[in-house]
């Protein structure tokens, strides 16, 4: 029997940039960048591992904007045309590059993208979920949801049905799509706060993911530490993040993605080859964009122009000794902990999807490596976390803390000078929200759409993403503009609904521009039943 | 022959006219093939026809306007990080009315805006009145938000926004939700509690959902095995 087990958590979540009234717009690559380089890279992983008999479990986290976009038939045609533009540039490329330091790197992309084209079109059908759906079936992945629009719960909490809609129509659209209930869900952000634990156990679901300190901060002191879950007083179980495990991979100077070898992200050929030569393959207008072909490797501390030039076979060559290295030091961590337990301790390491293959170019390679060295391993096993709930049942229960995993730990990236703002919008179309659905308990026709869809908009309103991005401060306006219009477009609906004068040309406008959700029910903001309404102030 | 040479002329700066031209010329032909979007005009209403799907109206960029202010009296406050608070307030012109009815305008414009912290760590919803403490804040006139530092992990709080007129009364004006602030260390509290998924489950499948402290608190243990708050929980019974 296998001394500790190690859950390996991917979370892939990207906002919902579906812009259908232009295909110039820059952020909807970031749905292209991700499919090239980390989910399909990711899925070829996996499906070569089924392919070699290699047992593994993983758990993956499918965010519903993503899950959205992956099935969106707009998002897949643009990104077949994507990809074709990609192979016809790395075609150039190919030649171009002849006979010089950069050409095995152009090899390498050429036969990447095709692959990727193959995968993509051919093996599933233009629809990636596919593929997550089979490697779920098999028994390879466990695939967990995460709120509807990746909404930062902490700071919703003050209207619970808030978060109640968040939850529902995330495990609605999960159940759709993969065919069955989910058993777990990643907290947007790893955000935790009081009382949500019991809103998710009203869907049904039986864990959630903290930072370390999550657990290791519960009410009562956890008698293991992260390396076994808890369990809320609502039963729901909350598995804290190991530190170790994720400061190997993360963290940018020590991490196994700062290695010289490895590709360098920030050297595209988008930006360094002549306009004339490029220009079909960046922004139309001239707006120099990354292209995803990258020949440099990251060399050392030097300036971007003393990059060295990617060797595939080297990089390769590191995420195999890197693997080998992860593994060596969770099976030393096992056996140091399983010292102090009367069970089996288990590494909690998530990570966020896009690392690995869009940042960590090697990550989905890496990943290979781990898998293929775990199953021979004695010490280690890999498991998800209905894996070890079915294993373990009998767990400490305690309250974990309210924490996520943002830079510092709390909530300070989403509730700042920079971003506060916000959040007496979101407070106030949610109350609304509220009302409206206390107020139409049954409508129908034209209402229930303008109804729906002011559901739509509350729900992108709330997407995590924008108050992390104006935080951060890359990207602003796109985030500033995004929450503004979502919030305008609520607002109006909410007007027209309410004083009877539903602009029909309105609501199939919104309903074209912002189509998430197609079987959202606006009844997931009603006050339940034995609930009054809390009214603040 | 002098004609021949116009002519060829001509010919020439026609061809040459020709392949300046062409790239420009093409363009709008493909232009209007990005009117899959509505940025149509009223008279090219045939476009609209031609496509079969119902194209919505684009709405103008000044839709982007959302009010500050929603008329509503409200003060909501939520937990920064261990040690910080950040409240948000608005005071309807009901409010400011009923007021000014009651002390009269001089008394808004010499009275002061305060927000008063409250601590009630560990105390029942129904008894705000006992709060351990209380801090004053005096606030900037126009102030609508502020960052609170309280500096006390793990306690709950609750806010009132009021006036202090300048005889030294005060006058409440609006009471915020409660907010727990987060811990920032580990628990000292070393007792533990153990549960079997499956024994709580089937417990929790007695108790209806919503239903409030209240009700959990009149069956005895079963709130207390739900519901850990004490130091020392009792055991699990089941």
């Amino acid at each position: 029997m296998a001394k500790g087990y190690l859950a390996i958590v991917l979370h892939a979540h990207l906002p919902y940039v579906r812009h259908p009234e232009s295909e110039k717009i820059l952020e909807e690559k970031w749905f292209y960048e991700a499919v090239t380089e980390t989910y399909i890279p990711l899925i070829d992983v996996f499906d070569r591992l089924v392919g070699d008999n290699i047992p593994f479990r993983l758990t993956f986290s499918i965010s519903p904007p993503l899950l959205s976009m992956m099935t969106d038939p707009l998002m897949q045609q643009r990104y077949v045309r994507h990809l074709e533009k990609l192979i016809e540039l790395a075609h150039k490329e190919e030649a171009r590059t002849c006979g010089g330091p950069f050409h095995q790197a152009a090899l390498m992309y050429k036969e990447r993208f095709q692959r990727a084209y193959e995968i993509f079109v051919h093996r599933n059908g233009c629809n990636l979920v596919q593929a997550f759906k089979r490697l779920q079936n098999l028994g390879c992945l466990e695939i967990t949801t995460c709120a509807a629009t990746h909404g930062f719960l902490p700071l919703m909490m003050v209207n619970r049905q808030a978060v109640r809609a968040q939850i529902e129509t995330a495990v609605n659209l999960h159940q759709k799509h993969f065919g069955c209930a989910p058993n777990g869900i990643w907290l947007p952000e790893c955000g935790y706060a009081h009382g949500v634990d019991e809103i998710l156990k009203e869907y049904g679901l039986k864990f959630f993911f903290t930072d370390n300190h999550g657990v290791l901060f519960a009410y009562h002191r956890p008698r293991f530490g992260v390396f076994a879950p808890i369990y809320c007083p609502s039963g729901v179980a909350a598995f804290g993040r190991d530190v170790e495990s994720s400061k190997q991979v993360w963290s940018a100077d020590e991490g196994y993605p700062g290695d010289p070898d490895y590709r360098e992200f920030y050297r595209d050929i988008g930006y360094d080859l002549d306009e004339e030569y490029i220009k079909n393959y960046i922004h139309p207008d001239g707006i120099r964009t990354h292209t995803g072909m990258k020949y440099h490797r990251i060399t050392g501390k030097v300036d971007l122009a003393d990059k060295q030039p990617y060797y595939p076979e080297w990089a390769r060559n590191k995420a195999e000794i890197h693997a080998g290295n992860f593994m060596f030091n969770r099976e030393k961590q096992v056996e140091y902990l399983s010292a102090f337990m009367e069970r089996p301790p288990i590494i909690v390491a998530p990570y966020d999807a896009e690392l690995f293959g869009h940042w960590w170019f090697e990550g989905p390679v890496w990943l290979d490596f781990l898998i293929r060295k775990m199953a021979t391993s004695s010490t280690l096993r890999m498991v998800t976390p209905s894996d070890y709930l079915k294993m373990h049942k009998c767990n400490q229960m305690t309250r974990p803390c309210p924490s996520t995993w943002g830079n510092a730990g709390y909530n300070q990236v989403w509730l700042n000078e920079k971003n506060h703002w916000i959040y007496r919008h979101l407070h106030m179309a949610a109350d609304r929200m509220n009302e409206l659905a206390d107020l139409f308990p049954r409508a129908e026709g034209n209402l229930r759409r303008a109804l729906n869809q002011a559901g739509r908009e509350l729900l992108l309103a709330q997407s995590s993403d924008w108050a992390f991005i104006i935080s951060t401060g890359t990207m602003v306006p796109y985030a500033v503009k995004r929450t503004k219009q979502h919030i305008a477009n609520f607002l109006r609906l909410y007007d027209d609904i309410k004083y009877c004068r539903i602009d029909e040309g309105f609501v199939s406008y919104l309903e074209w521009q912002n189509n998430i959700f197609p079987d959202i029910d606006y009844r997931s903001w009603r006050t339940r039943e034995g609930q009054c309404r809390k009214a603040v102030s | 022959m002098d004609n021949l040479w116009l002519w060829l002329l001509g010919a020439a700066a026609l061809v040459v006219l020709g392949v300046a031209l062409l790239p420009r010329l093409s363009k709008p032909a493909s232009a209007p093939r990005k009117l899959d979007i509505p940025r149509i005009e009223p008279k090219e209403e045939m476009a609209e026809e031609i496509s079969p799907t119902a194209q919505p109206v684009r709405r103008e960029a000044e839709d982007l306007f959302i009010p500050h202010h929603y008329g509503v009296d409200r003060l909501v406050v939520l937990a920064k990080d261990p040690h910080w608070l950040y409240a948000y307030w608005e005071i309807s012109s009901n409010k400011y009315q009923k007021f000014v009815h009651r002390y009269g305008e001089e008394a808004w414009h010499a009275s002061r805006p305060v927000l008063r912290v409250y601590d009630i760590t560990g105390l029942a919803e129904e008894s705000p009145l006992t709060a351990h403490s209380h801090q004053e804040i005096f606030l900037d006139p126009f102030a609508d938000n502020w960052f609170i530092e309280v500096g006390q992990p793990d306690r709950s709080f609750f806010l009132e926004l009021g006036r202090l007129l300048p005889d030294g009364r005060y006058i409440k004006l609006l009471t915020s939700n409660r907010v727990t602030t987060p811990r920032d260390s580990v628990s000292q509290r070393i007792d533990e509690e153990w549960m079997w998924i499956e024994g709580i489950y089937k417990m929790l499948h007695r108790v209806p959902y919503g239903s409030g402290s209240e009700a959990l608190a009149g069956k005895n243990d079963f709130a207390g095995a739900i519901k850990p708050l004490g130091i020392s929980s009792p055991g699990f019974k089941q």
